[in-house]
């Protein structure tokens, strides 16, 4: 992963050192403006947000994949998975079977462990 | 969920395959820089993790769907949420490099025929 390309560059070393909690939060933030501004129908602000929030799930992707090691199975399938989740959210068509505030719930237990 | 490790044709592929949608379609995730294919589950993110697990790079890993009685080009679909990677240009489910597109259709037809 080139990280002088991310609007993270800046933060993307430490990213790979920081504890899931705090990246799963980090991402959690990202997720709650993509959310508002959909609900405000505000497209442009909604794409950058969500994009911010891809670049840190990306990013924690890298950090328990590269290498991988065992012990962190757990979490790379959670963030695969929420990575997933998010887009069908933020980028699918209509989907119902995503609902923005039980997701963004998940995210906000690790902010409450910070 | 399987990495092909043998040259399979689309009809053994879907033989194999556990998760079929609709009788018609796999999801599979392909490594360009390793020259894999990753098939056989019901979310691209589940093969993407595997495949990471077994050593590929993120960002040489792309999404989609082969089907099996389409021809051509309309045999694999670029379509996957796994793409969306504005980090790299791609700011779409497909795959927006035809450089990249081609690359991975050379890597699909380097294992299923």
């Amino acid at each position: 992963m080139d990280f002088m390309s991310l609007q993270h560059a800046d933060i993307a070393e430490k990213w790979m050192t920081m504890p899931f909690s705090l990246q799963m939060a980090n991402i959690g933030s990202e997720i709650s403006r993509t959310i508002k501004a959909k609900e405000r129908n505000k497209a442009e602000k909604a794409e950058k947000a969500a994009f911010r929030a891809l670049e840190l799930f990306d990013l924690t992707i890298e950090a328990y994949s590269s290498p991988f090691v065992p012990e962190n199975r757990g979490k790379l399938r959670e963030v695969c998975r929420g990575r997933e989740e998010f887009c069908n959210y933020a980028f699918g068509e209509v989907d119902l079977t995503v609902d923005p505030e039980k997701m963004l719930r998940y995210y906000d237990q690790f902010a409450g462990l910070r | 969920m399987f990495i092909i490790d043998e040259q399979i044709s689309r009809e053994e592929l879907f033989e194999k395959a556990e998760v079929v949608f609709d009788d018609e379609m796999v999801k599979a995730v392909v490594d360009i820089a390793k020259e894999t294919v990753g098939v056989d589950a019901a979310l691209h993110s589940d093969i993407e993790e595997f495949m990471l697990e077994n050593g590929s790079d993120n960002g040489d890993l792309w999404g989609i769907n082969i089907y099996l009685d389409e021809e051509g080009d309309d045999a694999v679909e670029f379509d996957s949420m796994i793409n969306m990677r504005p980090w790299q240009n791609n700011r779409t489910r497909g795959v927006d490099d035809e450089a990249i597109r081609e690359r991975i259709i050379e890597v699909v037809n380097k294992w299923i025929s």
